[in-house]
């Protein structure tokens, strides 16, 4: 549905180069620290800024070439831009049923209704998880086959989060087709969604692996510098000098347990694998 | 396109309060003064106003957001354009109302030199857009007030020396005043059409250029 050839942006100093692919109905995440260029990624997927090399194609076609029609079935949230704050969830009604084919707007005033954010008042009124809230809902409120939603639960409490998760999860139930490509600072979100991984650091992908195999086979190791001279080098991805030795990510945690008992293998998510993968501390 | 104008309809109404004490001026200043003075007055208001929205797209990052719905950035400066005009429009319709009926309420009768007087002020609407259109969309809200000042500084200053040092024989009133009325109107509206024409190319490129 989404593919990103080796899309290569400048800023400066920065440069972004990155090849990947969100398939149909797949859940794709997009980890990364701040400025590692996972908005980059995001604004190029949705033809907002033009690449300096490389092709991104949605749905097949270029995306700076997205005719108004394919549009319709793309559903965005972006962390720092929506619609105007002195509007109000109905006038977004409004202007959403005008724009989209699909709009719903029984639904959508419905679900602004269970989730407390009222039809009359204008946004700049609302807290940090009203927006990303109204934010979210339109992403969902025209039955879109690709949704794009660059991190759509920053600065909320654990509660807002879930609450937007499953959204977005009862959203996906009756929807196997649709792709998302989500970009979040928090690990455990994109654990319990996505089906794959792409770590974004520095405007490279250091890594891509399905979320189960993430969960199942990576592990934390952490071993003293003269037990770290015996390990496997082919199985250890990245190590990091601690005081006490070593601590080195693998992605053969299994082959640990079994073949070195005495050894402290951990379990690996997604926030280790970025603060080791990016030489974090 | 339905969509956007609904969205500045929306953004509009939220000053209606304001919209609605500048009409109650009006009504005041065309009963205190004889001339078509609320014409200009109120469809500059409505002008100006209508333009406004585009501060109110680009405050808080609203761009990117604006241009993942299903429109092009053609479609955006299309709809302002458009929104820009029928707003202007209202205001001078609004205008006229008032204007005719305060030359009614003192004893007037409406003459054909009244309806000349209001409809002079619509080149002059067109014009005002062109000019301030383009430069809010490439400026943003801020900056675009100090370039329409430098616009209207750098007129001023080519006209005054136009009036003071060009050769009687080339300047403009002498050649102007051998146009009839209607003539003298038919040009400035093609001028001021021709304007709009080129105001929207230059706003397509100041769109299409924009990274957001």
């Amino acid at each position: 549905m989404v593919s990103l050839e080796n899309l290569t942006k400048n800023y400066g100093d920065f440069t972004l180069n990155v090849t990947m692919e969100i398939p149909d109905g797949q859940i794709t995440g997009l980890v990364g620290k701040n400025g590692a260029g996972k908005s980059t990624v995001i604004k190029s997927i949705l033809g907002l800024i033009s690449p300096d090399g490389g092709t991104v194609s949605v749905f097949g076609k270029e995306a700076l070439a997205l005719l108004p029609e394919d549009k319709q079935k793309i559903g965005v949230a972006l962390s720092d831009s929506g619609f105007s704050n002195y509007l109000t969830p109905g006038d977004c009604a409004k202007i959403l049923g005008k724009m989209y084919h699909g709009f719903d707007m029984k639904a959508f005033l419905d679900a602004c209704r269970q989730y407390g954010l009222p039809e009359n008042k204008q946004i700049r009124t609302f807290s940090t998880g009203m927006k990303a809230k109204l934010r979210v809902l339109v992403a969902l409120s025209h039955d879109a086959r690709l949704l794009v939603m660059d991190e759509p639960t920053a600065g909320m409490d654990v509660e807002a989060r879930n609450e937007i998760l499953d959204m977005l999860r009862s959203y996906l139930e009756t929807r196997e087709d649709c792709s998302v490509l989500i970009t979040s600072h928090i690990a455990t979100d994109l654990e319990g969604l996505c089906d794959d991984i792409y770590l974004i650091h520095q405007g490279r992908l250091l890594l891509h692996e399905d979320t189960d195999v993430i969960l199942s086979d990576y592990g934390v190791l952490k071993v003293d510098q003269e037990t770290f001279q015996k390990l496997d080098g082919d199985t250890i991805l990245c190590a990091k000098p601690e005081a006490y030795g070593y601590c080195c990510l693998t992605n053969q945690k299994q082959f640990y347990h079994e073949n070195y008992p005495g050894l402290v293998v951990e379990h690996c998510g997604i926030d280790e694998l970025i603060l080791l993968m990016t030489g974090g501390k | 396109m339905r969509g956007l104008l609904q969205k500045d309809l929306c953004l509009l109404l939220q000053r209606s309060r304001v919209l609605i004490i500048m009409i109650g001026i009006g009504v005041l200043m065309g009963i205190s003064t004889d001339g078509s003075f609320v014409i200009g007055y109120l469809t500059m208001i409505c002008a100006i106003l209508t333009v406004g929205t585009i501060s109110y797209d680009e405050f808080d990052n609203g761009y990117p957001f604006l241009m993942t719905l299903p429109i092009t950035k053609r479609t955006y400066v299309t709809g302002k354009y458009l929104f820009c005009l029928l707003g202007g429009l209202v205001g001078w319709c609004v205008s006229v109302v008032i204007f005719l009926c305060c030359v009614m309420i003192k004893g007037n009768t409406i003459v054909a030199s009244n309806l000349l007087e209001t409809i002079a002020f619509l080149p002059v609407l067109a014009l005002i857009i062109a000019i301030m259109l383009p430069l809010q969309l490439k400026y943003g809200a801020e900056k675009s007030r100090i370039a329409l000042a430098a616009v209207v500084g750098v007129v001023w200053v080519l006209g005054y020396l136009l009036m003071n040092y060009l050769p009687d024989t080339m300047r403009m009133p002498a050649f102007v005043s051998r146009l009839s009325d209607s003539t003298l109107f038919v040009l400035l509206l093609l001028f001021c059409l021709a304007a709009l024409a080129v105001s929207f190319l230059v706003s397509l490129r100041v769109m299409e250029k924009k990274e957001l």
